[in-house]
């Protein structure tokens, strides 16, 4: 197979779809090449899709896609050494636009790519891309395991293991305090106990974020979010913290399952598959150059996924869709040199994701330097309510005085203060 | 559906002398086991993650080739 076509992308998933659909919508001849069976085959959400991004591409697409549970439960889970504390908001503005669904890749991803076959795109499944082609020093095509393809322009949407984007020299192989791993259970469970464990109508969903790691020393979280009729739970970490604690993902996540904060939410459930994905955390400042002559980055492979909001799918689509749209304009002009392709990473460092990921920049580094915030804040604060709840004989004075020598302990006042003020500026 | 050709590859010296072996604990398919001095690649079991291909530098890790590998039915 040697043919050529105005634009090749790799892989389908939201991002490189994405950025399909609005190439073949413009009447560029493009190509998706997945190397999985289907599209979704081989992609991992934890997760929740914020619907922004999409809808601006696909107005109320909600109606159409297969989607699992309309997500109008937020929770952050504070997990300390005897105890937890459930912090959980209900969006009562249901009849306003939504804002997150929960999804399912192998059904969601199948839909998606279909929608850009529908504009146009043609989708080569069962080919992996081992290379780029390179000619006279820009991209001109791909090589796969079943021949090459010439393009005027390559979309790189291969996820979170960048090896094309290493080979092209664009990126250094990212380094083990860069990445997480996460390991998660489909569980399945009927739709009604779900409502009633959650507390939630038909087609609602919630999603919980779990902080105190399991293990101190970690940084990471788990994380529970409700499908149609299954639970989508799991745990990941930064790869250097497991490595320095000797923690193995799959101990991590079952671990995590029995806490008594997770368990009782799994109860008599099924555990249907077992999924494990990296997910890139080097944020804004190990973010590469996302273009040269002939090639565009987009989603995991340009490191786009912000821990703190747990987007990552949405990012994925706002890339593709920015990607889309300079190469649309490129191919009008003939002209596809890193000069044109420059306002692809403009266009991104000027969106509100990477504003904020900006902002961000140096707190996970600085978690990483002070673990025991992972843990500190979410014990101090079950002490805290444990001894708040607890009638005991001891007047309020005497807890108060117990109180504040038990938060202490956990993290010295120093500390809290420079805390409070890195995660302060780096959040707010 | 199971490639007959492994695509993990590594450099059985370096294995035999390397003093941490993280491939043995940041696998989350416990792809890889260690038996003196061999390291053993269960390949087939591979999600494709590539978080050995972070954590240890002399492994060679690439994608299984089309069509092949790991296939989830719900992701």
């Amino acid at each position: 197979m040697t043919e050529k076509f105005d634009a090749v992308v790799v892989g389908a998933g939201p991002a490189g779809v994405t950025a399909a659909y609005v190439m073949a919508k413009s009447g560029i001849d493009v190509v998706v090449i997945e190397r999985g069976e289907y599209p979704g085959s081989k992609n991992v959400i934890g997760g929740v899709l914020y619907v922004k991004t999409l809808n601006d591409l696909i107005p109320e697409f909600w109606k159409e896609a297969p989607l699992e549970r309309r997500v109008v439960q937020h929770s952050y889970c504070l997990v300390g050494n005897k105890g937890h504390i459930l912090v959980n908001h209900r969006n009562a503005a249901e009849s306003e636009t939504p804002n997150g669904y929960t999804i399912l890749r192998a059904k969601f991803d199948k839909w998606y790519a279909k929608k850009a076959h529908e504009a146009g795109a043609t989708l080569i499944t069962k080919t992996n891309v081992t290379e780029l082609l390179s000619e006279d020093g820009r991209i001109g095509g791909v090589r796969t395991d079943r021949g090459d393809l010439y393009a005027n322009i390559v979309v790189v949407a291969e996820g979170a293991n960048t090896m094309l984007c290493e080979k092209a020299g664009l990126i250094k192989k990212p380094r083990p305090d860069q990445m997480a791993v996460a390991a998660k259970e489909m569980v399945s469970l009927s739709p009604d106990r779900i409502q009633e464990r959650f507390g939630l109508g038909e087609g609602e969903g919630a999603a919980i974020q779990y902080i105190g790691a399991p293990f101190a020393g970690l940084v990471g979280f788990g994380f529970l979010y409700t499908n149609t009729e299954s639970l989508s739970v799991g745990f990941g970490a930064i790869i250097s913290t497991m490595v320095k604690e000797q923690v193995k993902p799959y101990d991590l996540m079952e671990r995590f399952k029995q806490e008594p904060s997770v368990e009782p939410f799994l109860r008599d459930g099924l555990v249907k598959e077992y999924q494990a994905h990296m997910i890139p955390e080097a944020g804004y400042v190990g973010m590469p150059r996302l273009f040269s002559d002939g090639i565009l980055v987009v989603g995991d492979a340009a490191m786009l996924a912000n821990p703190v909001t747990g987007e990552g799918a949405d990012l994925a689509v706002l890339s593709g869709k920015m990607a889309g749209e300079v190469a649309v304009q490129a191919h009008r002009l003939g002209d596809y040199t890193s000069r044109r392709l420059a306002s692809y990473q403009e266009s991104l460092l000027n969106s509100f994701a990477l504003k904020d990921m900006k902002k961000q920049s140096g707190l996970l580094h600085y978690i990483e330097n002070n673990t025991q915030i992972m843990t500190a804040y979410p014990e101090a604060l079950n002490a805290v309510l444990n001894e708040w709840f607890k009638v005991d004989g001891s007047t309020r004075s005497e807890k108060i005085k117990r109180i504040r020598s038990v938060v202490t302990s956990k993290r010295k006042v120093t500390s809290m203060l420079k805390d409070l003020f890195v995660l302060g500026r780096k959040l707010m | 559906m199971v490639d007959e050709e492994s695509h993990i590859k590594v450099d059985e010296e370096a294995c035999a002398r390397c003093p941490e072996r993280v491939c043995l604990d940041v696998c989350p398919a416990n792809v890889y086991s260690y038996a003196e001095p061999k390291v053993f690649i269960a390949y087939e079991n591979c999600v494709e993650c590539g978080t050995c291909r972070i954590a240890c530098p002399f492994v060679e890790w690439v994608n299984p080739k089309g069509g092949v590998g790991i296939s989830y039915r719900y992701g």
